[in-house]
């Protein structure tokens, strides 16, 4: 009977549980879901208080792309462009600076480290006006590359590759050197792969920050032809932002790309986070 | 430390720098020389069109200059006051995502297959005869929506457990961008924005009844609000003190805690009904002071023995101030409640990004939209899964009701990982409000969602004073760095144990 | 095959600390040699030294007649097992047997034979394919062992490898090294705490403590004639038993008193080492199988004691006995009369006792 009681009360507690957590996930969807049903409308549809189309207007996103003046196939190939050359630039050379702080023994090694470390206190805007002068000097300034540069090369993906590097047990490297391994395959070879964890969520959270990273492209862009999604659709809203149905078919697929990747890799990341989160 | 280097140090230094260089190499060129130039340039009256670095010397020194003339601004006073402003939603994000990860730690997996399907029968079944009563009442499709969504997120969640959950809270945060200000701004549009078209009916629905309401029957109303808010006020100083009294808590944590909860009162100012409060709270904060003044001159240790009021009194205290200030907000929307229900027109839903006082509210709930289910709920769930099983076993022996669980269990063991999301939050918060600014508002209406780094932004590449934009920037480092400081003081015997 | 010799080496880290301190340590060609001590008394250090892994701050080390102070590790021609294994988790046990030869360069043919046969020697085929984490401890030993075994080193250098093993296993592993050892006729040197195993496995033994160098013999030699106080009671379980008190002379005879308590009279053949240390004071040990239990013990060496605790390993028991506050361990026959609380009566054997020094700790006889 007991046992009964208890069953029950555990049922009704899901079940609770259960729609608690659908109706705030629900609030926290609902904007995406409109954004979805409006950029499926006719335009003379979207003030309306139905959020349904009348009809689905799946021509609208195509539209887009064939919008005067809004280069967004351009935009979109910009911003993954940019997006993967920063990553791959700054995953490999905070890797490399992450292994050398966590796992070779130098004089001034945590000297160094702690100067890195000091740095990931300072507000980029600090850096920002004068590296706008270092790009002008370079003639960088409205390039790709002058997007890229500056962003290949950071503290925070330093630190969380060595906080991972660290947690690999000290004894590997002895039994490597041993077999006869030369740093850089130790690095290559066995501790590279082991940081696996570790790579997959900086790359993916490099990607996505500079994916969607606004303040150095708007600064360094004039030409519309080389600005990267998020200016794009900056430039988008403020010339032609009354077509809300292709405005939204425009935000739609600058955001499903990131919601794609999130839900296939969330395991990974999440693992990540919580690997490096809370120790520092 | 020895200087000589035996021949083992200098060929291990070198592997280790080569590993180094390519992220020194851009260390060096994009941090560390614009830091210097950058703290040249606050001392200059560098401009971006005038000046270049490397080709013209001309700059000239102004020495304090720009500092001086910072300081004596009263632009950057207003939009230090904004960035604080927007600064008050953090402990509501905080608080948010603590409850969505608390929610989530429960345990999904263990419930049998049949209950499952007991419950997304009940939850259909539910779903479904509300929406043939709205149906059947309104004639909008959103109820059907909302049922469905509602519908696909439980049914996904009862069979995915926690990892559905979980992608559904973080989507708003992992695609925050450009994008995501867009949309909303489009929700927030005051004319026929998706919020307005739901909010205005609501509103004409209440208008009438809110009409029947006698002022003097709101005032006493409020009236008896602000009682309730003044013994709340009172049982947390009364608490505080007695906390210091006891020696639970040093002088430190007394002034914070302190300075916390006279925060409403100060604010008060803000709200023209209630002005005269504002007074009260400078003439408490002023006596406080005094008093704290006074007992370290009596020789009062500056932090206590055991220093555990330092968190407590942020974070309770922070509580409190949270709940004073919603009650003051209810007291002020009593008061007018009548007057703006009889106006002509009844109530009109607000402007949002286009009013002077709805804008940084606006942001804020934007902000708590994508708070909920950052990466504080994730640091939340790696610390709740941290927290050993046998903590509960022993508090449930011990005859622990859920709430003192929670209370004597959880929140001291995730004390350290508040303390490090409170400490992250408001050094992003000083830093932060530049890209809503920029994509939503351009700072407007009238300045009121301009935050210091939007100020930055505009005086250094829409104006080109470099030098004065660069001045701004390092004061605002200074704060930033102030927050670090006392982080480093007080957060390692947090985040430490 | 080669014999390692250790010359006056030590190891000091910064601050002054001395990890080990100017040690002189030969080990033969194809010895099994034990490195024995507490934690801290820098028998890793010394290993580690040897394999390279750690820089000798004075002294030297050779290895095959080759002076190895600045040869890095893998030209050294050793192979080192370690106690937490140190498997590379991302490989499978063929490749981590394989990777210090992939790094040598040899020929694919030659590896496979090679990681094969030390395969089959360790018991290892089946699992080639596997990943470490889905071996049991002792088969991640053995892998350890085996990537040890396949490079066909001078010397192996184990580092306290059973430590990480449940105690069964751990019995298990240790005859199975014994035997690759007379397998294998390698030099091995063996770090551990455990008297055990250093005890069961070693040619010799080399007793270290605080950076020093106790004692190095044979691990009977040991056993029977300790150098000092620290050795005799670190070697034997249950340890010996020391008493303190002071050498009489009776009647030509000698005598040990122990502070307020029994006498024992001494061996004649003792007399002349002990004849400077009459009426000072000594410390008097004794192995606690020397403590014979006799029903009708009377008359010299017997002593009684009250016991205190009982316990049977099945083959024999241990009595835990006091006398004057003074408590001692009895290791007798299974069966004795004696029941907790009761009076025990003893005999005590001298035939391998010995008496220390208090101020030197060494021994006397």
């Amino acid at each position: 009977m007991f046992k009964r009681t208890m069953r029950c009360n555990r049922g009704l507690r899901l079940l609770i549980l259960h729609m608690t957590l659908a109706l705030i996930a629900t609030t926290l969807a609902l904007p995406f879901v409109w954004m979805l049903f409006t950029s499926l409308k006719r335009l003379d549809e979207v003030g309306l208080e139905s959020w349904l189309p009348e009809v689905f207007q799946w021509h609208n996103y195509a539209d887009v792309f064939a919008m005067k003046g809004i280069l967004f196939g351009r935009w979109y190939w910009n911003a993954i462009y940019v997006a993967t050359w920063v990553t791959f630039l700054q995953v490999f050379t905070s890797s490399l600076a992450a292994f050398s702080f966590a796992r070779l023994k130098w004089r001034g090694r945590d000297t160094v480290f702690l100067l890195y470390l000091a740095t990931m206190m300072l507000p980029g805007l600090v850096m920002m006006i004068p590296n706008y002068q270092i790009m002008i000097n370079l003639g960088l300034v409205d390039t790709l590359s002058g997007l890229i540069l500056p962003c290949a090369f950071s503290a925070f993906g330093t630190f969380l590759m060595r906080q991972f590097m660290l947690s690999i047990p000290q004894s590997l490297d002895e039994a490597a050197e041993i077999d006869g391994a030369s740093k850089w395959t130790l690095f290559w070879n066995v501790i590279l792969p082991l940081s696996r964890p570790a790579l997959v969520t900086l790359t993916i959270f490099t990607f996505i920050g500079n994916y969607n990273s606004m303040f150095w492209p708007l600064v360094m862009m004039k030409t519309p032809a080389r600005y990267t999604l998020p200016i794009g659709l900056m430039a988008f809203e403020s010339s032609r932002g009354q077509q809300t149905n292709l405005l939204m078919a425009a935000v739609a697929m600058s955001v499903i790309p990131m919601i794609l990747l999130f839900v296939f890799m969330q395991k990974q990341l999440v693992k990540g986070i919580m690997l490096g989160g809370v120790k520092g | 430390m020895r200087l000589r280097w035996s021949r083992n140090e200098i060929k291990n230094t070198t592997i280790g720098m080569v590993f180094l260089l390519p992220n020194i190499l851009g260390f060096l060129i994009f941090t560390a020389i614009p830091l210097f130039i950058s703290l040249f340039m606050a001392f200059t009256d560098w401009n971006l069109e005038m000046h270049n670095m490397f080709r013209s010397g001309s700059v000239k020194m102004v020495g304090f200059g720009n500092f001086i003339k910072l300081f004596t601004d009263p632009d950057f006073s207003f939009f230090l006051g904004n960035t604080l402003f927007l600064m008050l939603g953090i402990p509501f994000g905080v608080a948010g995502s603590l409850g969505a990860a608390l929610l989530l730690n429960h345990n999904f997996k263990t419930g049998s297959r049949r209950l499952y399907w007991i419950i997304i029968l009940t939850v259909v079944m539910t779903a479904s005869c509300l929406m043939m009563l709205c149906v059947g009442m309104a004639t909008s499709a959103l109820t059907i929506i909302v049922c469905g969504v509602a519908g696909a997120a439980i049914i996904g969640g009862a069979f995915g457990g926690q990892s559905v959950y979980r992608t559904l809270f973080y989507l708003p945060s992992f695609t925050s961008g450009v994008a995501t200000f867009i949309l909303w701004k489009k929700l927030y549009s005051p004319e026929n924005g998706p919020i307005n078209n739901v909010l205005q009916p609501l509103l004409d629905y209440i208008t009438p009844v809110a009409a029947k309401l006698s002022p003097g029957m709101a005032a006493f109303l409020a009236g008896a609000l602000l009682v309730i808010m003044g013994i709340g006020a009172f049982l947390a100083v009364f608490r505080r003190v007695r906390l210091w009294h006891l020696g639970e808590c040093g002088i430190l944590g007394l002034v914070i805690g302190m300075g916390l909860l006279i925060t409403p009162l100060l604010c008060c100012r803000l709200w023209s009904a209630l002005s005269w409060g504002g007074y009260w709270g400078f003439a408490i904060a002023a006596l406080g002071v005094c008093f704290a003044v006074f007992q370290l001159w009596r020789g009062r240790s500056f932090r206590s023995v055991y220093d555990y009021g330092l968190t407590d009194a942020v974070i309770i205290d922070g509580m409190f101030m949270l709940g004073l200030f919603c009650l003051l907000g209810l007291t002020n929307v009593v008061m007018a409640m009548p007057v703006e229900a009889n106006a002509p027109g009844g109530y009109i839903a607000p402007k949002w990004l286009a009013d002077y006082y709805w804008a940084k509210p606006a942001l804020m709930l934007m902000g708590f939209w994508g708070a909920i289910g950052s990466n504080n709920m994730l640091l939340y769930l790696a610390g709740l899964s941290g927290i050993s099983q046998d903590l509960y076993e022993a508090a449930d022996i011990d005859g622990a009701t859920p709430f003192q669980r929670f209370w004597h269990v959880t929140w001291p063991q995730l004390s350290g990982v508040t303390f490090f999301i409170l400490i992250m939050s408001i050094m992003s918060g000083l830093q932060g409000g530049f890209e809503t600014a920029r994509v939503m508002t351009n700072g407007g209406p009238a300045g009121s969602t301009t935050t210091l780094a939007y100020y930055i932004y505009n005086e250094g590449f829409a104006t080109g004073r470099l030098g004065y934009a660069s001045a701004v920037s390092w004061t605002l480092f200074a704060m930033v760095f102030a927050v670090t400081i006392f982080n480093w003081k007080f957060g390692n015997k947090y985040t430490n144990d | 095959m080669a014999e390692v010799i250790v010359k006056n080496v030590s190891k000091i880290y910064p601050g002054d600390v001395k990890a080990v301190d100017n040690i002189t340590l030969e080990i033969r060609d194809r010895e099994f040699m034990v490195l024995v001590g507490p934690s801290g008394c820098g028998k890793s250090t010394t290993l580690r030294m040897i394999a390279g892994l750690e820089e000798i701050s004075e002294g030297e080390i050779l290895i095959g007649d080759r002076v190895v102070n600045n040869v890095p590790p893998k030209d050294r021609d050793i192979a080192m097992v370690f106690q937490n294994y140190a498997l590379y988790p991302h490989m499978t046990v063929f490749d981590n047997m394989a990777f210090g030869l992939k790094l040598r360069k040899f020929k694919k043919a030659e590896i496979q034979r090679r990681v094969e046969e030390a395969a089959r020697i360790l018991g290892l085929e089946p699992y080639l394919d596997r990943r470490p984490k889905n071996l049991s401890g002792g088969q991640r030993q053995r892998v350890a062992v085996g990537r040890a075994i396949v490079r066909k080193p001078k010397a192996f250098l184990f580092d306290e490898p059973l430590s990480n093993l449940d105690a069964k296993m751990r019995v298990q592993m240790r005859t199975e090294i014994s035997k690759l050892h007379s397998q294998l006729e390698t030099t091995m040197i063996y770090v551990t705490h455990d008297q055990t195993e250093a005890m069961t496995m070693g040619d010799r033994i080399c007793v270290m403590k605080d950076g020093h160098i106790q004692q190095i013999d044979t691990p009977l030699n040991l056993y029977d004639n300790p150098t000092n106080l620290f050795v005799a009671g670190f070697i034997g379980m249950p340890p010996m038993n020391f008493f303190h008190g002071i050498v009489q002379s009776k009647d030509k005879k000698l005598y040990f008193k122990e502070e307020n308590g029994f006498e024992v009279s001494l061996p004649k053949r003792w007399n002349a080492s002990i004849e400077s240390y009459i009426d000072k004071a000594v410390i008097f040990g004794i192995r606690p199988e020397d403590i014979i239990w006799q029903s009708d013990a009377v008359g010299e060496n017997a002593i009684e004691a009250k016991v205190e605790v009982i316990e049977p390993m099945g083959a024999e028991t241990y009595l835990y006995l006091n006398t004057n506050h003074h408590n001692f361990i009895a290791r007798v026959d299974a069966h004795n009369p004696y029941k907790v609380g009761e009076k025990a009566h003893l005999k005590l054997c001298l035939e391998k006792a010995h008496l220390f020094d208090p101020a030197t700790e060494k021994t006397i006889t």
